[in-house]
C-alpha cells in the first residue's frame, strides 16, 4: 500500500460525512485573528522581573526569590501603565511583559498561543479585534495538553502583559514519565512512548516550581548549556532518563516542582520543521 | 437553484443543467482542484472536465447532494492531471503536503504484489472515520479530501492549527493502526 492508494480510497468516504466537512468549508467565518509576533520573552521576562520587584536578584535561585519576584496586582496596574507610556516613545514592547509567562488558548476570547513553560518556546500570540482584557480579569486557558487561569492585560496594540499559569493535563497519554527516584539534587524518570511512532528529544528541560497554585520557571543559578544530542525512544517502548539540578540551581528546596519538556514527532531536519509535543511531569521535595 | 433540480436538468438532458452547475458551484469545484493542482488554468481544465463527466453519468446516476457528487468527480480529475504533470516536476500544492502526510498512515513497506481494491480501503476508511470524534473526523476529511491547508481546516473547525495540526496527528497514527489492524499489508 502507498499514500497514493489511501488517497484514493477516500473518494469512497460517505457523502454524508463529506456534506458534513463541507457544510463547515462553506459557512462564514466569525471571528477576525490578529497575529502578534512576540519574541524574546525569557530574556524579557528576566529584565521586567528587575523592573517590576526593585534589584531583586535572580541569579541565586531559591523558591522564596521567585515568590517575591512575581508582581503583585498593583505592580501590574503599574507597570501597564508605565508600559503604555514606555511603548509610545520606545515603539516596542518586547521588554515589556511580564514573568512568569506561560500563554496557552481561549477560543471564546480569541486569544490564543501555545502551551510553554516561560516563553522559550512559543513565540507568537494571537488575538482577535474585539477582545479586551482588562487587568485582574480572570481568563480560562486551555491549549493542547495545558489549562489554567491568566490574569493580565491586552493593550491596544494587541500585546499581552500579566502571568499565567498552565497546569499539565493532557488530554491523551501519547507520552508519559514516571518516576523512578528523587532527591534534592537529581531525579529519575521512566518515559513511555504510546505513540505508534519514535518519538525524540534533547537534553534541555525547562525546570518549573509551584507557588500558591501558580507555576514559575526556575531561573538557573549559573549560565547552563545543553549538550546537543538527540534521544530517541521507540514507539510504544520506554527510556530511562536522569536529570542532576547540582550545577544548574544546586540542591532544590522543599516544595512541588515540574520538569517540561519538548518532544519532536518526527526526526529533526533543516527542511522540514517536525511537530512538537510539551510534556510536563511533576515531583514533590520533601 | 436547489441540488434536486439541477439533477433533473440532467435527467431531462436539458443543457442548463450546466450552466446551474456552473452558477451553483464552480467556485467550489475551482477550490478543490486549485487545491491540488496549483494551478488556475490546470483547475479549469479539472473542472470543465467534471461537468462533461456530470453530464455523461447522470443518468444513470441520480446524485441526492450534488456538491458531494462534483466535488468527487473534480478531485479525481485533479489527481489524474496532477499526477500527468507529477511526472516532470514536483507540483507544490496542498494536495502534494498532504499525501506526504497520509504516509505516515502506510503500514509497512508495499511490495509489487499489491493488488489493492481501493473500494474495499474506502470502506476500511470509512468504518474507521465513523470511530472518530466530529473534529478529528472534520479536520481528516477537510485536510486529505479536500486538501485544504492546514490553517484553513484549523479555522473552519474554530481551532488554533498547532491544535488541529496535533489532532491530525493522533488521527493518522490511529488510522494506522487501524488498517494494521484490518490486515493491509502489516
Amino acid at each position: 500500500m502507498n499514500k497514493e492508494q489511501i488517497s484514493d480510497a477516500l473518494s469512497f468516504i460517505d457523502d454524508s460525512m463529506l456534506e458534513q466537512t463541507n457544510k463547515l468549508r462553506m459557512a462564514p467565518r466569525a471571528k477576525k485573528i490578529t497575529r502578534i509576533r512576540w519574541t524574546g520573552v525569557a530574556s524579557a521576562a528576566a529584565a521586567v522581573l528587575v523592573l517590576v520587584a526593585g534589584a531583586t536578584s535572580l541569579r541565586l535561585f531559591s523558591r522564596q526569590s521567585m515568590k517575591e519576584a512575581a508582581p503583585s496586582m498593583a505592580e501590574q496596574n503599574h507597570f501597564a501603565m508605565m508600559a503604555e507610556s514606555a511603548t509610545e516613545s520606545a515603539g516596542t514592547l518586547e521588554s515589556k511583559v511580564l514573568a512568569p509567562i506561560d500563554r496557552v488558548a481561549d477560543e471564546s476570547n480569541g486569544f490564543e498561543a501555545k502551551p510553554t513553560s516561560a516563553g522559550n518556546w512559543l513565540q507568537e500570540t494571537t488575538v482577535s479585534e474585539d477582545t479586551s482584557i482588562m487587568l485582574g480579569s480572570n481568563i480560562n486557558l486551555e491549549a493542547d495538553g495545558f489549562n489554567g487561569v491568566a490574569n493580565g492585560l491586552l493593550d491596544k496594540d494587541g500585546f499581552y502583559y500579566g502571568n499565567a499559569s498552565l497546569n499539565y493535563v493532557p488530554e491523551q497519554q501519547d507520552i508519559n514519565y514516571t518516576v523512578e527516584s528523587i532527591d534534592r539534587n537529581n531525579v529519575t524518570f521512566t518515559c513511555s512512548n504510546n505513540l505508534s511512532s519514535t518519538v525524540y528529544t534533547g537534553d534541555d528541560y525547562e525546570l518549573e516550581t509551584n507557588i500558591d497554585g501558580i507555576w514559575y520557571t526556575c531561573e538557573p543559578i549559573t549560565e547552563i548549556g545543553f549538550d546537543s544530542i538527540l534521544w530517541s525512544v521507540d514507539a510504544k517502548a520506554e527510556r530511562v532518563f536522569n536529570y542532576s539540578f547540582d550545577y544548574a540551581y544546586g540542591e532544590l528546596q522543599g516544595g512541588k516542582y515540574r520538569i517540561v519538556k519538548k518532544f519532536y514527532l518526527s526526526a529533526p531536519d533543516p527542511v522540514n520543521k517536525p511537530e512538537e509535543l510539551l510534556v510536563a511531569v511533576e515531583f514533590d521535595i520533601e | 437553484m436547489e441540488d434536486a433540480k439541477i439533477v433533473q436538468l440532467y435527467l431531462d438532458r436539458n443543457e442548463a443543467a450546466i450552466t446551474e452547475s456552473k452558477i451553483k458551484y464552480d467556485k467550489y469545484l475551482m477550490k478543490i482542484s486549485y487545491n491540488i493542482l496549483f494551478n488556475n488554468e490546470d483547475a479549469e481544465e479539472s473542472v470543465n472536465d467534471t461537468y462533461l463527466s456530470a453530464w455523461n453519468s447522470i443518468p444513470p446516476h441520480k446524485p441526492e447532494v450534488l456538491s458531494t457528487f462534483l466535488g468527487k468527480i473534480a478531485r479525481g480529475h485533479a489527481i489524474d492531471i496532477y499526477r500527468r504533470h507529477h511526472a516532470e516536476k514536483r507540483i507544490p500544492s496542498e494536495y502534494c503536503s498532504s499525501l506526504d502526510e497520509l504516509e505516515e498512515c502506510v503500514p509497512g513497506t508495499s511490495t509489487v504484489e499489491d493488488n489493492l481494491e481501493a473500494k474495499r480501503l474506502g470502506e476500511v476508511i470509512n468504518e474507521f472515520l465513523k470511530t472518530q470524534k466530529e473534529d478529528a473526523r472534520n479536520l481528516f476529511i477537510g485536510r486529505y479530501f479536500y486538501s485544504d491547508s492546514l490553517k484553513e481546516v484549523a479555522e473552519y473547525n474554530g481551532m488554533t492549527e498547532a491544535k488541529a495540526k496535533m489532532i491530525l496527528f493522533r488521527t493518522r497514527q490511529k488510522l494506522k493502526e487501524y488498517l494494521e489492524k484490518e490486515g493491509f499489508n502489516v
